[in-house]
C-alpha cells in the first residue's frame, strides 16, 4: 500500500496538535484552578537540584501521613486523606499515596540552570512555598515558587 | 572497487581472464550506483544530534523568553519540520525524508519536555515515552526505510518495560524482569500482525529484529534468574508464546517447514520457565536450560536458513554452540561439570564448523526449495 499525500499531512499534523492539546490543556489548568499556597521541604540540600528542576516535598499540613498505597484525595480545608472522593470539601487534590507519603504532581519545580546555586540557598534559608493551581476534579498544578512571599523570579 | 581491482590484477595475471575483459568488469563497476549507507548513517547521525541539540537549548530553561514564546517557537519549528517531510515525500528525496520524519519524532519527544517544563509537570518517564510513541504512531507506517520504525518500536519497549512495574493485581504482579521477558514475544506477535497491513513492511521488520535482540536479551536475563524463582507470569509467557505460534500458524506467509522452526523456537523459549516447578538440582537445570537453548538457536538458524539469510543464520548457529560455554560458565564448581560443558562445547563447535564448511552450499539450496 502506497500512502497519499494527505496521510503523510495527517501523520505529521497529528503529534502537533496533540501536543498543542496538552499544552492548551495545562495552560487552562493553570488559569482556571483555585489557588493555594503549600510550603515546601527540601529533601536534603545536597540533593535539592537534579539536573535543573527542583525536588521537594509539600508540607500538606496533615496530622497522619496517608495510609495504604494507590489513588488518594486530600482535602485542602481539614488537611485530611481518603481513598474516596471527599464529599463537602471545596478544594481538594487528587494524588497518590506510597508508603505513608502523598504525591500530586507538583513535587518538581523547573528552573534555570544560572540560578541554581541562589535558588538552592534561598530554599534552604528562607521560607519557601509553592502556589498551586488546584481543578474542580482535584488536578493540581505549581503556578510560581514562592521565597519569602515573593515569586522566585523577584527574588 | 579496490578489491576488485585487486581480484582483477590477481585473475589477469594468472591468465584467468584477459586484460580487455578486466577492464570491462572494471567499467561496469564503476557505473553501478553505491551503497548510500555511509551517507545515510551521517545524516542519521546529524539529524540525532540536531534534535539532542535543540533538546538541550530546550532544557536550559530560557527564563527570559516567557512560556507563550518558548511554546509557540516550539510549535513553529516542529511544524516547519513537518512540511519539511511532506515536501520531501512530495519530491521522492527518499533519505531527506527519513531524516526529516527522524527529526520530527524526536522533536516531538523534546516538546514534551518543554511542556512538563512550562507548566512543571512531574509525571513518570514511561509515560512521556509512552505519550510520544502513541502521538507519533503514524510516523513508523509512512516511513520508507526501517530507522525511524526502529527507533519508534525502542521507545514503545521501553514505555512498556517501565510501565508494566507498578501494575500488582490479587493474582499476579509485574516486575520489570518479567516484561522483559514478555517483550520479544510481543513484538514477535506484533512482528506477524503488522506485516498484514500493506504498506507496513518497515514497521513489521522492526519488531522482528527488536523481538530477536529482545529475546537473546531475556534468555540470558532468564538464565541469571536463581533456578528456584519462579518467573510471576509464568502463565502469561506461555499464552503469548502459544497466541504468537497460532498467529504464525493461521496467518504467517511462510512455508510449513518455517513454521515449524518457528514453534520449536517459541516452545524453546518458553519451556525454562517451567523447569522451575520440579525438584532437580541446580546442575540439571542448567543442563536442561542449555539444551533447551541450543535448541531455540538452531530452529531460529534453521529458520533464517530457510529465509535466505546468511549473516542470520551465522549469528544464531554462533550463539547455540555458545551456550555450552556459558553452560560452564554458570555451573563453574567441579571439575565434572567443568569437564562435561567443555567436551560438549568443543563437539558442537567443531561439528558446526565441520558442517558448515562442508555442506553451506546445499543447506542453502536446500533452504530455497523450501520456499514456493
Amino acid at each position: 500500500m502506497s500512502y497519499s499525500r494527505s496521510h503523510i499531512i495527517l501523520v505529521v499534523v497529528f503529534p502537533i496538535l496533540a501536543l498543542m492539546g496538552l499544552a492548551g490543556y495545562h495552560q487552562i489548568l493553570k488559569e482556571s484552578g483555585r489557588e493555594v499556597a503549600f510550603a515546601i521541604k527540601g529533601y536534603d540540600p545536597r540533593d535539592l537540584l537534579s539536573g535543573h528542576y527542583l525536588t521537594f516535598q509539600v508540607d500538606y499540613k496533615t496530622s497522619q501521613p496517608c495510609a495504604g498505597n494507590g489513588e488518594s484525595f486530600l482535602c485542602v480545608g481539614t488537611s485530611q486523606f481518603s481513598k474516596e472522593l471527599p464529599q463537602n470539601c471545596t478544594t481538594f487534590i487528587r494524588g497518590s499515596c506510597n508508603a505513608g507519603t502523598f504525591k500530586a504532581g507538583i513535587e518538581r519545580f523547573y528552573i534555570p540552570e544560572t540560578h541554581q546555586h541562589k535558588l538552592e540557598d534561598a530554599l534552604r534559608d528562607k521560607e519557601s512555598k509553592i502556589l498551586v493551581s488546584v481543578s474542580s476534579n482535584g488536578t493540581a498544578q505549581i503556578k510560581d515558587l514562592l521565597i519569602d512571599g515573593r515569586s522566585w523570579k523577584d527574588f | 572497487m579496490a578489491s576488485i581491482e585487486k581480484k582483477l590484477g590477481e585473475w589477469v595475471s594468472h591468465g584467468v581472464i584477459s586484460h580487455d575483459v578486466s577492464m570491462r568488469i572494471q567499467e561496469y563497476e564503476r557505473d553501478q550506483p553505491k551503497n548510500a549507507w555511509i551517507f545515510y548513517s551521517f545524516i542519521i547521525l546529524g539529524v540525532a544530534i540536531l534534535a539532542l541539540g535543540v533538546i538541550s537549548l530546550i532544557a536550559a530553561n530560557w527564563d527570559k523568553i516567557p512560556p507563550f514564546v518558548r511554546l509557540g517557537s516550539n510549535f513553529i519549528f516542529l511544524g516547519a519540520v513537518g512540511v519539511g517531510s511532506v515536501f520531501f515525500w512530495q519530491t521522492n528525496r527518499e533519505i531527506y525524508f527519513e531524516s526529516s520524519l527522524l527529526l520530527f519524532m524526536l522533536l516531538c519527544l523534546g516538546s514534551i519536555g518543554l511542556i512538563a517544563q512550562v507548566y512543571h509537570l512531574h509525571g513518570e518517564t514511561y509515560k512521556a515515552i509512552l505519550l510520544w510513541t502513541a502521538i507519533t504512531l503514524g510516523l513508523p507506517f509512512v516511513s520508507k526505510r526501517i530507522v525511524v520504525p526502529l527507533f519508534w518500536v525502542g521507545a514503545l519497549l521501553t514505555g512498556l518495560l517501565f510501565c508494566g512495574s507498578p501494575i500488582k493485581t490479587q493474582h499476579f504482579s509485574l516486575s520489570l524482569e518479567s516484561i522483559f521477558i514478555l517483550e520479544p514475544l510481543l513484538c514477535a506477535a506484533l512482528a506477524i500482525a503488522t506485516a498484514l497491513w500493506p504498506g507496513s513492511l518497515h514497521l513489521s521488520r522492526a519488531f522482528q529484529a527488536w523481538s530477536l535482540i529482545t529475546g537473546v536479551c531475556a534468555l540470558i536475563l532468564m538464565r541469571a534468574l536463581s533456578p528456584s524463582a519462579i518467573l510471576d507470569v509464568y502463565f502469561l509467557v506461555d499464552i503469548l508464546a502459544g497466541l504468537t505460534a497460532m498467529l504464525v500458524w493461521l496467518l504467517s506467509p511462510y512455508k510449513r517447514l518455517q513454521k515449524t522452526f518457528l514453534s520449536i523456537a517459541l516452545v524453546c523459549f518458553a519451556f525454562p520457565n517451567h523447569l522451575r516447578f520440579f525438584d532437580i538440582s541446580s546442575f540439571l537445570f542448567e543442563l536442561l536450560y542449555t539444551f533447551s537453548n541450543v535448541f531455540y538457536f538452531t530452529a531460529m538458524a534453521f529458520f533464517f536458513a530457510s529465509l535466505p539469510s546468511r549473516r542470520l543464520f551465522q549469528t544464531f548457529v554462533f550463539f547455540a554452540g555458545l551456550q555450552f560455554f556459558v553452560f560452564y560458565v554458570f555451573v563453574s564448581g567441579g571439575l565434572q561439570a567443568t569437564g562435561i560443558s567443555l567436551i560438549f562445547a568443543s563437539i558442537l563447535i567443531l561439528g558446526l564448523a565441520v558442517l558448515w564448511h562442508r555442506y553451506r552450499e546445499r543447506l542453502f539450496v536446500r533452504a530455497k526449495e523450501w520456499l514456493p
